[in-house]
């Protein structure tokens, strides 16, 4: 499989939120405002590409019938290791991202990049693979957030936008908020696809 | 916090799936028929309570006492994972109908944010053992209650006449949406 | 039975060297961390009292009683200028709307607020994160300990003010009976 399609095939074809439908409770939570929507996205791209690698290297020396406490060995020494570096480096996007830093552990993406691709496939492939698949839920939750953000807060990256008299629809940085944008933008999304399934025919 | 407390908040007002948008994923493949959002919900709550307690005892007994605490995300999932192989094993023996009806959800209840996040939130808090217990299951009955609730509307919505493209997850999440909202209504209750 | 010992053996080993791993990290990191935690403090504290005045924590016997009857307490700084002391800060914990709040409340000898500063949080952008502004903290400074404190909430954040509230109202229920005499 060349490269640039495993790549793209993370971005748009197979975008973990917007196709795949997983991952779904940090998109939830985080994308509050982009700069935090921004941050887990990135962590995520971090844990991925390297559980993917390291996984990957080790394909070979896992036996199968332990191969999932092996990939929650993995995953989980990642996301502890980009805790602790964003403890010691970037501490405000570290408290803003709470309790869904170490809950990147059980982010349905990586296992299930560990265990469909990576495990079966070479390690520069499933690095490009966590890369791609990681800039695309990194897409979606800058999409739901800057979305929940404008409309929600009327700021774009903490930058106010409107003048004192804008009200915002304070109910979009709220949980229900979350919840009716993400159903709103898969929609939108389904639409695109059927548009183009049906004009490539 | 008293119990009480505890108990009405982590049902109503700080509901696992409405307000902390924990057990997302299994909430949105379950939610589709009560009596499998039913037998969910009580799985998940058997394994929040258990696993709650043994991690307990682990951080405070082994990570705190040996200055280890950042070990804890990978030895609570170790020991989740483990938890969740063993209740596995125990229905399988004891009510292989359960096991059948439950099918792949069971080994899912693992990567229930809903487990690990209930485990690190009792450490955060500072719950001490009794708190904890009451915070699991408190925990695990608002997610069954969200569970059974959204269950309950979304039996109706396959009967009801839905765009094609909101079929499926986007109207569930809608769905979800409108009852976050209904609970926000909680929000002055402590 | 063979198998299952080497199937044993092979998740040690993971578990051994990423326990190793994970033990490297926590030794790269964690000066910086607690450098930031004291920087934190201090940065705070200055910007309550201002530059002139020096700080040091609170005698270490006194600090460690007023925790133990009050565990949200986490530390307590005496302020100085020269050698007398001219005020008290108290960094706690107190409940907010996402999570715990990290206070800092300074109190002048003379029984007034000298300041308040939100250290970490976990609030939502835009509203309870707010409170970090000098349009809220800074309603805090001047107002007597005698009473009760309250100040306007934070605009569509009550429970982000309300924790903070209770932390400042906490912190000087222990500066009036344990500091200001």
């Amino acid at each position: 499989m060349k490269l640039f399609k495993i790549f793209k095939n993370g971005i748009i074809n197979d975008n973990p939120i917007f196709v795949q439908l997983i991952g779904m409770c940090s998109t939830l939570a985080v994308t509050t405002s982009v700069s935090n929507g921004l941050a887990m996205g990135l962590a995520v791209v971090a844990v991925l590409m390297g559980s993917n690698l390291v996984i990957s290297l080790l394909r070979n020396s896992t036996p199968e019938k332990i191969r999932i406490p092996a990939f929650v060995i993995v995953i989980a020494t990642f996301v502890t290791i980009v805790e602790m570096f964003m403890k010691a480096y970037a501490q405000p996007i570290y408290q803003a991202l709470g309790i869904f830093l170490p809950l990147i552990v059980v982010n349905c993406i990586i296992f299930a990049r560990a265990e469909a691709f990576a495990f079966k496939n070479g390690p520069v492939a499933s690095l490009i693979d966590g890369l791609g698949m990681g800039l695309g839920y990194t897409l979606a939750l800058v999409t739901l957030s800057t979305v929940r953000e404008i409309f929600g807060a009327g700021s774009f990256f903490g930058i106010p936008l409107f003048g004192e008299s804008f009200q915002p629809a304070g109910i979009l940085v709220m949980p229900p908020g979350a919840f009716i944008v993400l159903g709103i933008l898969i929609g939108i999304f389904n639409v695109a696809r059927r548009k183009k399934a049906t004009s490539e025919i | 916090m008293s119990i009480a407390t505890i108990l009405i908040a982590t049902i109503f007002v700080n509901n696992y799936v409405f307000a902390r948008f924990l057990g997302i994923c299994p909430f949105l493949g379950v939610s589709n028929k009560m009596e499998t959002a039913t037998g969910m919900g009580v799985a998940v709550t058997f394994v929040v309570t258990l696993s709650s307690i043994l991690t307990y005892f682990i951080q405070k007994g082994i990570l705190d006492k040996l200055g280890l605490e950042y070990l804890q995300t990978i030895v609570f999932i170790l020991v989740i994972a483990a938890l969740v192989q063993f209740v596995e094993l125990v229905i399988k023996k004891m009510s292989p109908t359960l096991y059948n009806a439950l099918g792949v959800y069971l080994p899912l209840i693992t990567t229930n944010c809903v487990v690990l996040g209930v485990a690190i939130l009792n450490i955060q808090e500072g719950y001490n053992l009794i708190q904890t217990i009451f915070n699991a299951i408190g925990s695990s009955l608002g997610f069954t209650l969200a569970l059974i609730l959204a269950s309950g509307v979304r039996e109706k919505l396959e009967l009801a006449d839905v765009p094609e493209a909101l079929k499926g997850f986007p109207i569930a999440l809608i769905t979800a949406g409108l009852m976050s909202i209904a609970f926000l209504g909680f929000n002055g209750l402590i | 039975m063979k198998e299952t010992l080497k199937l044993g053996i092979i998740l040690f080993v993971f578990t051994v060297v990423s326990a190793g791993v994970l033990a490297v990290s926590n030794n790269a990191t964690k000066g910086k961390i607690a450098e930031l935690e004291m920087a934190g403090s201090i940065g705070a504290l200055q910007e309550i009292f201002g530059e002139d005045v020096k700080f040091q924590p609170l005698e270490e016997n006194k600090q460690n009683q007023i925790i133990e009857a009050n565990p949200s307490v986490v530390e307590i700084f005496e302020a100085l200028n020269g050698d007398s002391v001219v005020g008290y800060a108290i960094k706690n914990i107190s409940k907010g709307f996402g999570g715990d709040l990290l206070l800092m409340t300074g109190f002048n000898i003379d029984g007034t607020v000298s300041g308040m500063r939100v250290l970490e949080h976990s609030e939502t952008p835009g509203l309870g994160a707010r409170s970090e502004e000098p349009e809220f903290t800074n309603r805090f400074i001047g107002l007597s300990t005698a009473d009760d404190i309250t100040v306007e909430a934070l605009s569509g954040a009550t429970g982000t003010t309300n924790g903070v509230l209770a932390g400042v109202n906490s912190a000087r229920e222990i500066f009036n009976s344990e500091l200001s005499n």
